[in-house]
């Protein structure tokens, strides 16, 4: 009979070293956005004076 | 307990609001008819806006109570069918002695098993431990705990390496590795206790609606054995259910979260609490310390009702069991609640929720302004113009001004009127409706009062000036970092008090001395505070001795709860060196 006693562990003291952890369930916990963002106001006044973009002609 | 209409709660919290801003208002206007009787000068401005602020958050705080004697408890709604719910209970632990804290855990088991619910529940310990000896007694007490109980496969335990986060952190990291296995959370902290009758109705509340993301219960403070402690015990048991009611009917889908002894949907505070670390360095920067305020705004924002039930017994902590303890724990709060002027502005969150972090804020705040006000009208003789007798031109007789220190007396009997007023109010319901019964009667109860009022006067001062330090630690950016909180019997010599308390006597004295040169007219109403302060070492140690008196009773002493009689149960069991057997649930 093989000896499995080096597999489970039936000492109490090694037993509590190993204890029994939570469920393995992963549920995904985005990190919620709390600060405002700082507003640049220099860019946002000239926004409107700003030339139109145009692609590249290599675009 | 459906959410109230939208109309109804806007229109209480209009009615509560604008009565505190108008009595604020008055007692600025009487400060200002005083101060005007010598000449108006800009000290005279300065305090009475000194007092609008402190009178309004003194008369905002009255109004809730007033409010809360005003109705019962609204039944809320429930099925009574099986449980469908997976739920967990989880302990966040923190270098806290596992002989203390796995014996509620038990106690928690049992009073679960004697509902014949027990099975629907997990309980997982979280440990953020750090110190290496706590961390192995908790792995073997674990073991304890598994024996005792006979809930193997239902307790959890698991350590952290790192404690990212704190309290929150240690949440986050269950939810995010666990989550997925649970409906419904119930946030403990380690001196939490609760009865299995209380644990079952909670989930049958959430399961009752499915809009609620979060469900607060009302914690009284148990197991006190300080005098200090008891009269924090019975001033919780006695005036909070009021003052609760009073927030519960203002609170319509953005009610409080106190951080434990609370139920989550696991689902919904997993998409909305996820909490980032706030640029900057502590102490308003890093991580949000009272996590608990910003995720009961969170949890609104994304359109989940939080509420409290004010009616659920059965929930129950430990307080501190002295001044400096209280001190202590009150510096890490004040730390918290005035990074939340970091979080005012934080995008989408309701009106309430921000009026929240505001009320916080003066919570803390509130007591620099009495100081502030306090040091002005020391300082006020110097400010004074001279007198013009003759204010009248061509009138040939000396106009004597009117002193209006009628005014300063009515101020002081409505500051003292709020103060002690909801207090007396309570203790009135109490023996009119009979809820004096399990405070020891009307009679008794009268003199727990009385007791606790005389105490309250002589500790505010003291408290006052720990809470100044620490608005001034933290605004001169000392982290106060987040120390483990001691608990135990917490009696302290009078040299341990006066190391802790020496600044607040040489401060008191300091003010006694300044106030007997600049404004000796000023001493009878400073000695409410300054006798106090000068006695600071005195009150602490006092205080902090073991509770002689029949004074405090509580129901919970009356009639002694399930879950800590089996509590005491476990400790016992705990303390044997073998293994203790198993206590009946039945």
């Amino acid at each position: 009979m093989n000896d499995l006693s080096g597999i489970f562990l039936t000492d109490p003291e090694a037993e509590a070293r190993a204890p029994l952890a939570p469920p393995d369930a992963p549920m995904a916990m985005p990190t919620q956005i709390l600060e405002q963002q700082p507003r640049r106001i220099l860019p946002m006044l000239l926004a409107p004076f700003r030339p139109a973009r145009r692609p590249s002609r290599e675009a | 307990m459906d959410a109230p209409s939208d109309w109804r709660v806007g229109l209480i919290r209009l009615v509560l609001l604008s009565a505190s801003i108008l009595i604020g208002c008055g007692g600025f206007v009487l400060f200002l008819r005083y101060g005007a009787a010598d000449g108006l000068d800009v000290m005279d401005v300065l305090r009475a806006a000194l007092i609008l602020v402190s009178t309004f958050w003194l008369a905002w705080g009255a109004v809730q109570a007033f409010a809360g004697l005003t109705t019962r408890p609204r039944q809320p709604a429930r099925h009574d069918g099986p449980l469908t719910s997976r739920c967990v209970i989880l302990v966040p632990v923190y270098n806290e002695d596992p002989a203390a804290t796995f014996p509620r855990i038990a106690a928690m088991e049992a009073s679960l098993q004697r509902t014949g619910m027990a099975a629907h529940f997990h309980f997982a310990i979280l440990s953020d431990t750090r110190d290496d000896a706590t961390a192995e007694a908790e792995r073997k007490g674990l073991h304890r705990l598994l024996a005792l109980t006979g809930a193997e496969g239902r307790i959890f335990y698991r350590r952290r390496e790192n404690n990212r986060g704190r309290k929150a952190g240690n949440i986050e990291d269950f939810i995010t590795r666990s989550g997925g296995a649970y409906d419904l959370a119930i946030i403990l902290d380690a001196d939490s206790l609760m009865e299995g009758d209380t644990l079952v109705e909670m989930v049958r509340r959430m399961e009752a609606a499915p809009e609620l993301g979060l469900l607060q219960t009302l914690p009284q403070i148990v197991n006190a054995r300080s005098r200090f402690g008891r009269i924090q015990q019975f001033a919780a048991a006695f005036y909070s259910p009021i003052f609760c009611r009073g927030l519960a009917m203002m609170q319509g889908r953005t009610g409080p979260f106190w951080g434990h002894n609370a139920i989550v949907r696991v689902r919904a505070f997993a998409e909305s609490c996820g909490l980032p670390e706030l640029s900057g360095p502590p102490p308003f920067g890093g991580h949000i310390l009272s996590h608990d305020y910003v995720e009961a705004a969170l949890l609104a924002r994304a359109g989940w009702q939080v509420r409290v039930d004010d009616d659920l017994t059965g929930s129950y902590e430990e307080g501190p069991e002295n001044m400096v303890l209280h001190a202590k724990r009150d510096r890490r709060w004040c730390q918290g609640n005035l990074q939340h002027a970091r979080l005012l502005t934080a995008p989408g969150l309701k009106p309430w929720s921000r009026f929240v972090f505001v009320q916080g804020i003066l919570a803390y705040l509130s007591p620099v302004i009495w100081l502030a006000f306090l040091l002005c009208s020391i300082a006020a003789p110097l400010f004074v113009p001279p007198i013009n007798y003759f204010p009248i031109e061509g009138w040939r007789w000396p106009v004597i001004p009117v002193s209006q220190t009628s005014q300063a007396v009515a101020l002081a009997i409505c500051i003292v009127g709020l103060l002690f007023l909801p207090k007396l109010l309570i203790l009135i319901d109490a023996g009119l409706r009979r809820r004096a019964a399990g405070f020891g009667g009307a009679l008794a109860a009268a003199r727990s009062v009385g007791a606790e009022l005389a105490f309250s006067a002589l500790s505010a001062p003291v408290f006052l000036m720990f809470n100044t330090r620490s608005v001034m630690q933290v605004v001169a950016g000392v982290d106060g970092g987040w120390p483990a909180q001691a608990r135990g019997d917490g009696r302290m010599t009078l040299t341990e008090a006066w190391q802790a308390s020496s600044w607040i006597v040489i401060s008191g004295l300091l003010g006694g001395a300044l106030a007997f040169v600049l404004s000796p007219a000023l001493l009878p109403w400073l000695a409410p505070v300054i006798v106090p302060m000068m006695a600071a070492p005195v009150i602490i140690a006092w205080s902090s001795a073991p509770a002689r008196a029949t004074l405090y009773q509580t129901p919970a002493e009356a009639r002694v709860p399930d879950v800590l009689e089996l509590d005491a149960a476990f400790r016992n069991a705990w303390a044997t060196p073998l293994p203790g057997s198993r206590i009946a649930a039945g």
